[in-house]
């Protein structure tokens, strides 16, 4: 059922037709090309999110490199049923930008594991809208974060985008730790209220942004299972 | 850690555990904190729907990141650095099936490396750009800066460090040697060349490396048996220049190994010639392999 569009008439076997899914299979089986092919699609995102976490271009490229090793190591245990690839990608590199951020922090109370990261953990993947959460408009995601009440937008923001832990949130905002839990729980609640309510509207494919150029890549169809 | 909590941290109930699904699902975290929750829901009876509820969000957000292209010298190092961290957690296993979560992928099954013909398709899979420029930079925390060549060698090495892994007995002392030679294109301070081969010697690649102090090496590995009656011959190149560095045998399995070798300065370039049985002094041919050397 796989419905890419096929520009090159019927060749099938260029990796630049490949599925963000099938690249992952590669990598699993010990393929650089496939590495290399998603390093292409992606690196534009994962850049982009590092930079915008660290605020370090140099560290940003400690995390694209950590992030891909992760990939590299760990595509294996991916599961296009947890999650799409983007989703488990861009997963992985939020990780190691909040790692990098916290190890580079002088704060001695942040502790600093050891070895190697731990695996992403595939129950933060699971997307309640395969296809569809990872591809609404950032103008319609940004009108919802808006429309929370600044308090938990706020907690949101610094822990997703700041790389804030729970306790630094608490410091931050000078607010107790119990009400930062619920400000970001209500939060994220109330996001998905409204965006669910949104999809409604947009149900439309026109209404669904499309992947930024800086994807590079060919929508993720989903595979069959 | 601060034992200011009388309670154990480790140990969460579920009602503590949704609590902190938000944070969760943020990576807001620290890593303990997300520990006791992943060892909660491990040996959970309840579904905690409520990862799968907030989690789903995430994606949703993720779409406010703006996408900025990475510094173009960035894929190399990063392709280096992926070669270098070995073979994914079980090869083997996903090509049997399709990968799945539960793989249950034991760490030591990376030791039943792939065959070595699956190393070396490996390592030839992945052509690195030798021309392009890498900026020095820290790999994996390691404090010394990479020159490029550097960057190059590690990522050839990474394919045979598991075939060095899975012939250990076999090939021990070369093993060793290597080893080392490794360790000296490490060197900050070193001289290091790519090897790649062309003609006769098409598929081998390699590294020499020449320390600020001390010996150096030069390494070889797909190196087709001379001829009968021949030889492989190092040269030092210095404008067009060649000095010889020695001879190299291969081993059957295709290594050539050459330690002990003189720095001469100011050198450009190491090639290898086929040369007659006991070599020459000048060479007779052109270079089945070669690479520049840069600091």
């Amino acid at each position: 059922m796989t419905s890419t569009p096929d520009p090159l008439g019927g060749r099938t076997n260029g990796i630049s037709e490949k599925t963000d899914e099938m690249l992952i299979a590669g990598v699993a089986a010990g393929d650089h090309q496939a590495l290399s092919a998603l390093y292409d699609r992606y690196q534009g995102l994962m850049y982009g999110m590092a930079t915008k976490i660290t605020r370090d271009g140099s560290l940003a490229q400690d995390v694209v490199q950590d992030a891909f090793v992760g990939i590299w190591k760990n595509a294996v245990r991916y599961s296009s049923d947890r999650a799409s690839a983007r989703t488990w990608i861009l997963s992985i590199t939020h990780h190691r930008a909040v790692d990098v951020l916290r190890r580079r922090r002088p704060t001695s109370e942040l502790p600093e594991p050891e070895g190697p990261a731990p695996a992403p953990d595939q129950l933060v993947l699971g997307d309640i809208w395969p296809e569809v959460a990872e591809r609404l408009d950032a103008s319609v995601v940004h009108g919802a974060l808006e429309s929370l009440p600044p308090v938990q937008r706020q907690a949101i923001e610094l822990a997703y985008f700041g790389g804030l832990t729970q306790q630094e949130i608490a410091e931050r905002t000078a607010t107790p730790l119990g009400t930062v839990k619920s400000r970001v729980r209500l939060g994220l609640l109330q996001l998905r209220r409204v965006l669910t309510g949104g999809l409604a509207e947009v149900d439309r494919p026109s209404g669904i942004g499309l992947r930024p150029s800086g994807a590079g890549g060919a929508a993720t169809p989903e595979i069959d299972r | 850690m601060s034992d200011g909590d009388l309670r154990d941290r480790s140990v969460l109930t579920c009602e503590e555990v949704t609590e902190l699904a938000g944070l969760h699902v943020l990576h807001a975290l620290d890593a303990e904190e997300s520990a006791a929750v992943r060892v909660h829901l491990d040996g959970c009876a309840a579904a905690h729907p409520e990862f799968e509820e907030l989690g789903g969000v995430v994606p949703a957000i993720a779409r406010l990141f703006e996408p900025v292209d990475a510094p173009p010298e960035l894929k190399s190092r990063v392709m280096a650095a992926v070669a270098a961290a070995g073979a994914p957690a079980s090869p083997v296993a996903a090509t049997a099936a399709p990968p799945t979560v539960a793989a249950s992928v034991a760490p030591g099954a990376a030791s039943a490396a792939p065959s070595r013909s699956q190393a070396e398709m490996d390592a030839r899979v992945w052509e690195p750009p030798a021309r392009e420029r890498v900026q020095p930079r820290r790999v994996n925390g390691l404090g010394w800066a990479m020159t490029a060549a550097a960057v190059m060698v590690i990522a050839v090495l990474g394919a045979w460090n598991v075939v060095l892994q899975s012939r250990a007995g076999e090939v021990e002392q070369r093993a060793q040697l290597i080893a080392q030679a490794i360790a000296a294109s490490t060197d900050p301070e070193a001289e290091v060349a790519v090897l790649r081969g062309t003609g006769s010697a098409q598929g081998a690649s390699g590294f020499a490396a020449f320390p600020a102090d001390g010996e150096g090496y030069i390494v070889l590995v797909d190196l087709p048996p001379a001829p009968a009656g021949q030889t492989y011959q190092a040269w030092y190149l210095v404008d067009g220049q060649a000095t010889s560095a020695g001879l190299m045998t291969v081993g059957t399995d295709g290594y050539a190994v050459m330690s002990g070798v003189d720095t001469r300065e100011g050198s450009q370039q190491i090639a290898l010639t086929i040369e007659p049985a006991g070599g020459v002094d000048a060479p007779s041919g052109e270079p089945v392999v070669a690479g520049e050397l840069s600091a």
